[in-house]
């Protein structure tokens, strides 16, 4: 029986789609099979960031109304001998259309037929959040370190243990270790101070992220960029594997290493 | 009327007067015999001192709180006499669940996140943080054992309470509805206080709860 994980965060723009794209590729590369679903209907970003758009034919309403069978839907990715598939959420229909019962039940029937089942949540605590946590087992929350995406996190942490999602984990996005440092970024233990949640990992802010999304490849891919090392970390993590948090001192620039050395 | 039984008995005590009134006569002869009484011969203590306290026991007699209104009213009118306290050892079902609730202290362990109410007509005792956007509403006292970073309202209903965090942040404050301005810097992040004094939230450092007067704000 796969585990079901819904990645939410309340706030939009920190990076969840990316989150459940690298993380399941990550999975797939250690070997293991992953469904990611994309709930947010109407506003689909999730096969882009896959780079699978071109290779969808039906979606998960046409599922959830009938009009495909599942097998149909699922869109299977080459690159990882379909240990990856993606269940891509509906583009010209709305988050209304989508009824919790029925999704609930293709989320049943995934389950026991991968290792992982990963649900994309769309922003918001609407009727959209409601479904994708309905069908989940536990739950990954997504932060940036911004005090909006901070008070969202913990409202939505709020309502993820309303419905029996206890101890949901942390996964704080787009951290500029220097900013951090020098007090003008809210520091990774004051997030988890916070919002008092087991913490998966941290990854960095990268540009890497922002052009392989664009180029429609998961920047895991990419060994060389440490926000990859950090989306291979956190999916060891899921695994039980016991990772240290990456140190954020070590790669730093030529620059910052001679200010360090003269000490300003 | 002063040949039947006394309908009300007076008694002197070092603590002042004490008046039983009689549990089974109706309301009407109380309170004709509480002014024949009171007209009678207790003006012979005006002007001796300051005003005599009194203590009103009203026994197994349930009293309506006209009632209550109207004898409190009479004595009102004597300067010579000072109403300390009201015994009664009847209540309405209602009133004695009202005081109940009033006087639980409701306990929750966790953090109270963004957007959750916690509602008491009691005390609150947080064990845990309160984060921004979290809302404590208290009729009592509140108590955090944590971090107090989102609002906390005591004494709702009017009541002189106290709010009482172990690291005081709290974006909201207020108690009797007087509300107060921004943590001051001194105590923000530290173990403090806040109390209602002459109609403003004052900031302590918990350090002073040991000397607290507790009488000003039970």
């Amino acid at each position: 029986m796969g585990e079901v994980i819904v990645i939410t965060s309340g706030k939009g723009g920190v990076g969840k789609t990316t989150t459940v794209a690298n993380i399941g590729t990550a999975l797939a590369m250690l070997g293991k099979s992953a469904v990611l679903i994309d709930t947010d209907i109407g506003l689909r970003n999730l096969d882009l960031v896959l780079g699978l758009e071109n290779r969808i034919v039906y979606d998960l309403i046409d599922v959830a109304q009938g009009e495909a069978r599942l097998e149909q839907a699922l869109v299977r990715d080459k690159r990882f001998d379909n240990r990856l598939v993606l269940l891509p959420a509906a583009q010209v229909k709305d988050k209304s259309a989508l009824e919790t019962e029925a999704f609930v039940r293709i989320v049943d029937v995934l389950a026991p037929q991968y290792d992982f089942v990963l649900i994309d949540s769309p922003a918001g605590i609407e009727q959209g959040f409601q479904n994708a946590v309905a069908g989940a087992k536990q739950a990954i929350v997504v932060t940036t370190p911004e005090v909006s995406a901070i008070r969202d996190a913990d409202r939505v942490i709020g309502l993820l243990e309303k419905r029996g999602l206890y101890g949901p984990k942390l996964i704080i996005n787009r951290l500029r270790p220097q900013m951090a440092r020098a007090g003008e970024q809210v520091s990774i233990e004051e997030i988890v101070q916070i919002l008092g949640v087991d913490l998966l990992g941290v990854v960095p802010d990268d540009e890497a992220v922002i052009k392989m999304t664009n180029e429609g490849t998961p920047v895991v891919l990419e060994a060389k960029t440490r926000a990859a090392l950090a989306y291979r970390n956190i999916a060891r993590r899921m695994l039980g594997e016991s990772v240290p948090l990456m140190n954020f001192e070590e790669h730093t620039g030529l620059f910052s290493r001679m200010r360090r050395l003269f000490g300003w | 009327m002063a040949a039947t039984a006394p309908r009300i008995h007076i008694k002197g005590t070092r603590d002042g007067l004490v008046f039983y009134f009689d549990p089974t006569c109706s309301i009407d002869e109380l309170l004709s015999t509480l002014s024949y009484r009171l007209e009678e011969g207790l003006d012979r203590l005006a002007g001796r001192g300051g005003p005599t306290p009194v203590v009103l026991h009203f026994g197994s007699r349930y009293v309506p709180e006209d009632v209550l209104r109207a004898i409190l009213a009479e004595f009102e009118r004597r300067p010579s006499l000072a109403v300390r306290e009201v015994v009664r050892d009847v209540y309405l079902k209602e009133e004695v669940e009202a005081m109940l609730r009033r006087a639980r202290t409701h306990t929750e362990v966790g953090i109270i996140r963004s957007g959750e109410l916690v509602e008491s007509e009691g005390d609150i005792l947080i064990l845990g943080d309160v984060n921004p956007g979290g809302v404590v509403r208290a009729g009592g006292n509140i108590f955090v054992f944590g971090q107090l970073a989102g609002c906390a309202y005591a004494g709702v209903g009017g009541r002189h309470r106290l709010i009482v965090a172990h690291d005081m942040r709290a974006t909201h404050l207020s108690i009797a509805d007087v509300h107060a301005e921004d943590v001051p810097p001194a105590y923000y992040g530290r173990g403090a206080f806040v109390r209602l004094e002459d109609g403003a939230l004052t900031f302590h450092p918990l350090t002073a709860l040991r000397t607290l007067d507790v009488s000003s704000t039970a």
